[in-house]
């Protein structure tokens, strides 16, 4: 498969449809691969595919330090691809300047342990759909989209004081090193929330209030867009489970708006939408 | 350096009874920022107001927090008071200590804290609030009535006598609502079609008043000022153009026995018909759910003999846009149907009949010629049981309110029925006796002692039929006996409710409206034709129940209204608008969706080479109305609300 | 602990806390129905401070949290009902905005009889009562929020 995917690359080059190209190239430690971005055709055999392709390549598609190149082709998982959706969703790229080259994927492992990544067990697309050119093809069967929340249940069975004990603990590991919005490619805001001062909703010490604000306020901007890819959790060097967190609001907003992120491009978004039968058995 | 007057209101004893207010006083004055602290026992009166005034000008104040009633009472007179003393009005808020907390609470050492709580919050929100300048936006003197009875004709031909262009709105064939099928109008008993028909005319012939009729208002975007109105004009299947109503379609329309809702169902109209001779205008329409030609496809005679051609069957509803800059709503009453209230046997006895039926038996124009006669057999009744209340005044029916005209109209009745039955005798069932307006108590006594009608101070229990009489069982209160009446007739003072789907015309509208369907005047003493939209206006029954007069009173004062938002060329706007910081904006777009206006739109930040540097949202001042969503919605906190701006709300939480 | 928690706890185990509940309102409903209850001049518990705000679209997330970590031990939040918004659709996008507010922290381990939503319209003098007595009954017998108090902030 990589012979294709190179091949493509130099093709996109050599006939300046594209100025870059953003794929995985080989890492420095074994296993690793690290995000790269060819220019020139004689250098697309530095790119790689393999299962240890983990990067969600698309955070760079809207990258300031890649502005310099106008048209880009991405090298994507199908997982990855959401993140394109929402991206277009939101006025962020255009779609004529961005060529996807969508690659089948059976499921990524950890770098170091050798193991399934948790979200690709439950995953429920193998294959790309949304895409320019389709690159192989997965036999891997996929789940539906609701083996995604299994692991959630575990914690809507915890009693309030459980679940409360649970998270600020969790939180207070947070060295606010911002890791998570760095990779994440739905964190694109030039100036983020957490940097505004006059007044300042959210503080910027590392100190329980200020991190349990900080993750409320990340999963309420990421409600209804998250894709999960999980590359906020892969990074956090404290541990976090922030995906837990975003796919609980993704559970509620499949269930009360029949609403997933990163189909359609087309679609509305949840958050800045409605309908006049919206639920609201919360309010009396 | 924030230098904040804070003046609390005593509000005579409304609030010194139940808060503190020299404690207040003390305990504010050593907040940070407060430079003056004061009480007095009427803030808004004249010697109240100068005491701000003073304080801003001797103790260079930045800002002014008025503690008393509800700033939905008194903000603008404050603002204005800080305005004259050079403050910027914006910089002047109100805390509410009366409505919110000494009105409400018992206890004094309570209710003293949560005043001081208050103030607190809203002096660390007028430290951050900014000076702010009125917009101006362009207003378009053209005004729109809904409603063709007496409240909107009068409405629209005193607008339009005061120069201004009126669009009437009509959703039946003709104008002249209730007021044409009265027979005769109280204190007066003047004809109630010789009074109103030349007003209809009148507004016909206007020069500056557009007609439509048979259409109704669909959807209204826009502001005061600036309304954009969709119309539905419904198919009239007539070419109003050429229809000469000559009648000749409905002596040959074979469908004849529709009952007609302009003689409340005594009398039957055809499919093809002009409402009563007197419409305006008066012209022919067909009513399609009961057409032949238009449940069947067959028939069409109308047209085979209509001389003028003006038939016209393929003709399809229109939607009309206008333009206007304010909107009067005069949609009038319906009476309550009385089938829920089972003791009186109104649909079971053809007898028992309503208020606007026996108007129409005792119109001239009627079923019965103007003689009063009985439904069943048309014999004439001998003695005739009005009963009052009928539906009003009872909770467990749910209308507790009373419906203001009945007391007079029952009146009324039983005086016309008297000159026309000499020998008839009236009995009155009633609880009170309501007649406060202008001659109103005497006519009342003229009904009493010179037409002989029999008040009875109680209520009805039990009606039945038995050997063709109508037995009434009630009691009078006042002789303390139970009553048996052999009545001929029973007329039943029905509740005067209103119209249906005003909750929907309302929301149309965005006006608000009570648990009856009525609409809401922005405040119940000092603003009763305004509604909580600017430039949205009521007259008449629309509003509660009430009788001509005052329906023309208000109708009067909601034409003033518009003509002093028309006396001007630009209105100034509230500067309660949104704006983006476009150096933190990253278009997604998200504020678009949010903002129910239409006032946010992309935009593109080119170089002066016109390469595309960024591109941002961008809100149009004129349009935005003020309400924040946009400023929610937006992620990358990069939209504020001036008036209530993050930095303020942030503030007041922090203060609590 | 701060000693404004500690007050609180003292209060709580003599059966005497009075909780403080911040209620977020809109202007044009909610605002003017509590006006209506104090012109009818019905009673209702003194715990609450209302901040107006426009509309109940104006209403975000971190007004709610701010509220929490500035000592509130209950927010309300109150508005037009849904079609009578005065700005037409403010309150349908806040509904969205609270439903999946309302879920996260729930999620957290919130107590949700602290955060409580209402439509109240200003017909609805009564309803506020109700609502506002309803909603510090409710926190008085949670006690202080001692979770948001609990977290260290300094």
């Amino acid at each position: 498969m990589i012979d294709i995917i190179r091949q493509k690359a130099k093709e996109l080059l050599e006939s300046k449809k594209v100025d870059v190209v953003i794929g995985y190239g080989k890492g420095t430690l074994p296993n690793r691969t690290t995000p790269i971005f060819i220019t020139d055709p004689k250098d697309v055999d530095k790119l790689e595919w393999n299962e240890y392709c983990l990067n969600d390549l698309a955070v760079y598609l809207r990258h300031p330090s890649l502005k310099k190149y106008a048209k880009k082709a991405i090298i994507m998982k199908p997982c990855d691809v959401k993140a394109v959706v929402d991206l277009l969703q939101e006025n962020q790229i255009d779609r004529e300047n961005v060529f996807i080259i969508g690659v089948a994927c059976d499921g990524m492992k950890d770098f170091e342990s050798g193991e399934s990544l948790a979200k690709c067990l439950v995953c429920s697309g193998h294959n790309p759909s949304f895409c320019d050119e389709k690159i192989g093809e997965s036999k891997v069967p996929d789940l539906p989209i609701l083996a995604e929340f299994a692991d959630i249940e575990k914690y809507e069975q915890m009693t309030p004081d459980e679940r409360w004990d649970f998270w600020k603990k969790a939180f207070s590991h947070c060295i606010r090193c911002y890791g998570c919005r760095a990779v994440c490619p739905l964190c694109y805001c030039d100036r983020c929330i957490v940097e505004k001062t006059i007044p300042q909703w959210i503080s910027s010490s590392a100190h329980e209030q200020g991190n349990l604000s900080w993750g409320i306020f990340r999963a309420m901007h990421m409600a209804g867009r998250c894709i999960g890819c999980g590359e906020c959790e892969r990074v956090c060097p404290a541990g976090i489970p922030l995906t837990l967190l975003y796919k609980k609001l993704k559970k509620e907003v499949l269930e009360q708006y029949c609403y997933e992120p990163g189909k359609d491009p087309d679609a509305e978004a949840p958050m800045c939408h409605f309908t006049k039968n919206d639920s609201e058995d919360f309010i009396r | 350096m924030a230098r904040i007057g804070v003046f609390i209101c005593w509000c005579g004893e409304n609030i010194a009874r139940t808060v503190d207010c020299a404690k207040v006083r003390d305990a504010v004055a050593k907040l940070p920022g407060v430079a003056h602290a004061e009480d007095y026992k009427y803030m808004c009166s004249d010697p109240g107001q100068d005491k701000i005034r003073k304080a801003i000008k001797e103790k260079n104040l930045t800002g002014v927090v008025v503690a008393a009633c509800s700033p939905r009472m008194h903000e603008p007179t404050f603002r204005k008071a800080c305005e004259q003393s050079g403050l910027n009005p914006f910089l002047c808020e109100m805390t509410n200590l009366r409505e919110h907390c000494s009105w409400v609470h018992e206890d004094r050492e309570k209710a003293t804290a949560k005043a001081i709580d208050l103030i607190r919050m809203m002096v660390e929100k007028v430290k951050r609030d900014k000076p702010l300048q009125v917009i101006k936006v362009p207003v378009t003197d053209r005004a729109l009535v809904i409603g063709g009875g007496i409240a909107g004709i009068q409405a629209a031909l005193d607008i339009a006598n005061g120069g201004k262009e009126v669009i009437l709105v009509e959703k039946e064939p003709s104008i002249g609502g209730h007021m044409a099928q009265l027979s005769e109008t109280f204190p007066t008993l003047d004809c109630s079609q010789c009074i109103l028909t030349p007003r209809m005319v009148d507004v016909a012939q206007h020069p500056k008043i557009k007609l439509m009729t048979y259409s109704e208002v669909e959807a209204v975007d826009g502001f005061v000022g600036n309304f954009e109105v969709t119309i539905r004009k419904k198919a009239t299947s007539v070419d109003w153009k050429l229809c000469n109503a000559c009648c000749t379609c409905m002596e040959k329309c074979p469908q004849k026995n529709i009952p007609s809702e302009f003689d409340e169902g005594l009398a039957t109209r055809h499919a093809i018909y002009i409402p009563f001779p007197q419409a305006v205008p008066n012209k022919a329409v067909i009513d399609r759910t009961v057409c032949t030609k238009f449940k069947t496809g067959k028939c069409g005679v109308c047209q085979k003999v209509c001389p003028a051609e003006a038939i016209n069957y393929e003709m399809q509803d229109e939607l009309v846009k206008e333009k206007v800059g304010a909107i009067v709503v005069a949609t009038g009453y319906d009476v309550m149907p009385c089938g829920d209230i089972g003791e009186y046997g109104y649909g079971k006895y053809k007898d028992v009949i309503d208020g606007l039926q026996f108007e129409r038996i005792a119109s001239a124009s009627g079923p019965t010629s103007g003689e009063i006669l009985r439904p069943s057999d048309h014999t004439t009744p001998k003695s005739v049981v009005f009963i009052q209340c009928v539906g009003s005044r009872d909770c467990a029916k749910g209308i507790p309110y009373c419906s203001k005209i009945c007391c007079m109209y029952i009146a009324k009745h039983a005086m016309l029925y008297k000159h026309k039955v000499h020998d008839g005798q009236a009995y009155i069932f009633y609880m009170d006796v309501r007649a406060a307006g202008k001659g109103y108590d005497e006519f009342i006594r003229r009904a009493v002692e010179e037409d002989g009608a029999l008040y009875l101070r109680g209520r009805v229990s039990r009606l039945y039929e038995s050997e063709g009489k109508l037995i009434v069982k009630g009691v009078d209160t006042l002789s303390n006996r139970q009553v048996e009446i052999d009545a001929d007739m029973v007329v039943l003072a029905t509740a005067m409710q209103a119209r249906p789907h005003m909750d929907k015309l309302a929301q149309i509208l965005g006006i608000s409206y009570d648990q009856f369907n009525f609409m809401s005047e922005a405040h119940p003493k000092l603003r009763p034709v305004e509604t909580s939209r600017a430039g949205v206006f009521l007259a008449g029954a629309c509003q509660a129940p009430k009788d001509i007069p005052d329906a023309v009173a208000q109708a009067g004062a909601a034409a003033s209204k518009v003509l002093g938002l028309f006396s001007a060329d630009e209105l100034e706007r509230e500067p309660i608008v949104a704006t983006v910081n476009e150096n933190t904006c990253v278009a997604c777009l998200y504020c678009v969706n949010a903002c129910a206006y239409g006032a946010i739109k992309e935009k593109e930040i080119r170089d002066r080479k016109g390469n595309l540097i960024k591109t941002v949202a961008e809100v149009n001042p004129g349009l935005c109305q003020g309400c924040g969503a946009c400023v929610a919605t937006c992620r990358s906190n990069s939209i504020d609300l001036a008036g209530y701006t993050d930095e303020e709300i942030c503030a007041q939480i922090a203060a609590i | 602990m701060s000693t404004q928690t500690e007050a609180k706890e003292a209060a709580t185990n003599k059966g005497t806390f009075e909780p403080k509940i911040i209620a977020f309102v809109c202007n044009w409903c909610t605002y003017a129905g509590a006006d209506l209850a104090g012109t009818s001049r019905m009673k209702y518990l003194p715990n609450v401070r209302i901040i107006k705000l426009p509309c109940t679209g104006r209403i975000d997330t971190h007004f709610i949290i701010k509220a929490f970590e500035e000592g509130a031990d209950g927010v309300l939040v109150s508005g037009c009902h849904p079609g009578d918004c005065h700005y037409t659709s403010g309150n349908y996008h806040a509904r969205r905005r609270f439903a999946m507010f309302r879920e996260l922290m729930d999620f957290l381990g919130l107590e949700m009889d602290r955060l409580q939503f209402s439509w109240v319209s200003a017909a609805e003098g009564a309803k506020w009562t109700q609502v506002v007595d309803d909603v510090i009954k409710k926190v008085q017998k949670l006690g202080p929020n001692k979770k948001f108090a609990g977290l260290k902030h300094d």
